[in-house]
């Protein structure tokens, strides 16, 4: 398999999924309302789509927040008369970049980590970047694997995240 | 190591608040079955690259979002074909409109200011996506300007269109 070069590849632990099925948009936005209101960062946030009977929304988040953002997903859920929201815990997020062409990186990271027995429960991109969100426990694994799909800058490998940014309620508020 | 942000910012402060127009939005999936076998890498050189993608997977299946110009949908319907992706519905046209800000992701808040004023506004988003310090909205086309003027409100940037 082709290796694409890419300038980056970092690595976070100890956060949660949460996966939600047919989230009609008031209530979404009610229950993102809500998990602000409990300054909840949301670390990734995204899905295949919020039309139709087949839309679903996949949250990542700090695990710490886990009971309180179960419990309100289970609300939501329970009041539309939708499917139990799943949750998975803990998950570890990958980023890698820049991109490339078409689906290049997406695609590698989905064959490499699919030829190692490994599947991510979810997928985002930004504009230059890709995370990919998947069960803790598989962490070590995939970045053993995503090193036949992947060519890092020489002398450099995989970092974990160990700058954390934590917004605080500004001066004036509780 | 840990570094403390503190943003008090009314209204959130973005690097552009405007809606991109001549895109689309398509869904298609395939089996996670035989991932780990594909080998025509080719496929995607030269292809064109969505705005963003958004990927959920599970169940024994992997469903995409992506949304992309709608002059590269010829190209990378195509590239998906080969990847085995089918599309679940014919590509709809949509607007765009992507906020980016100094930390969007780590600070609490911005997706839920943002479908607020949708909410308010009457618009429901089609997609959405929070990766890094990108926020995507995707809407209709004929709710773009109502989407943007509803943003307008929790949000500013140096130009708006």
């Amino acid at each position: 398999m082709a290796r694409q070069a890419i300038a980056g590849l970092r690595y976070g632990q100890g956060f949660c999924l949460l996966r939600l099925r047919q989230p009609p948009g008031p209530a979404l936005a009610d229950f993102l309302g809500e998990l602000a209101g409990a300054r909840v960062n949301l670390t990734m946030l995204g899905g295949p789509g919020l039309a139709g009977p087949e839309a679903e929304i996949c949250l990542c988040l700090p695990q710490e927040h886990l009971a309180q953002a179960w419990q309100a997903a289970r609300e939501l859920a329970a009041g539309l008369g939708g499917p139990t929201p799943e949750v998975v815990a803990p998950v570890s997020t990958l980023t890698l970049y820049p991109l490339g062409p078409g689906l290049s990186l997406c695609w590698r990271v989905l064959a490499g980590l699919a030829g190692a027995g490994l599947c991510p429960l979810a997928l985002g991109s930004s504009l230059s970047a890709l995370v990919a969100v998947l069960p803790q426990d598989d962490l070590a694994a995939a970045l053993k694997a995503l090193e036949a799909v992947v060519d890092l800058p020489p002398g450099l490998g995989p970092s974990p995240q160990e700058v954390q940014v934590v917004q605080v309620a500004g001066p004036g508020r509780d | 190591m840990e570094t403390l942000a503190v943003y008090e910012e009314h209204p959130i402060r973005t690097y552009g608040l405007k809606a991109q127009e001549g895109l689309c939005w398509l869904n298609a999936g395939r089996p996670l079955a035989g991932l780990g076998d594909f080998q025509d890498w080719g496929l995607w050189e030269g292809c064109p690259r969505p705005v963003f993608l958004a990927a959920s997977l599970g169940e024994g299946r992997l469903r995409l979002g992506l949304c992309l110009a709608q002059a590269d949908l010829p190209a990378l319907s195509r590239a998906l074909a080969g990847a085995g992706l089918t599309a679940e519905a014919p590509a709809r046209p949509v607007s765009l409109i992507h906020l980016q800000g100094p930390h969007f992701g780590d600070r609490y808040g911005i997706a839920a200011a943002a479908l607020a004023g949708l909410a308010q506004a009457g618009v429901t988003p089609l997609g959405l996506g929070a990766v890094v310090h990108s926020l995507f909205l995707v809407v209709e086309p004929d709710q773009a300007t109502t989407a943007l003027e509803a943003l307008s409100t929790a949000f500013s940037g140096p130009d708006r269109a």
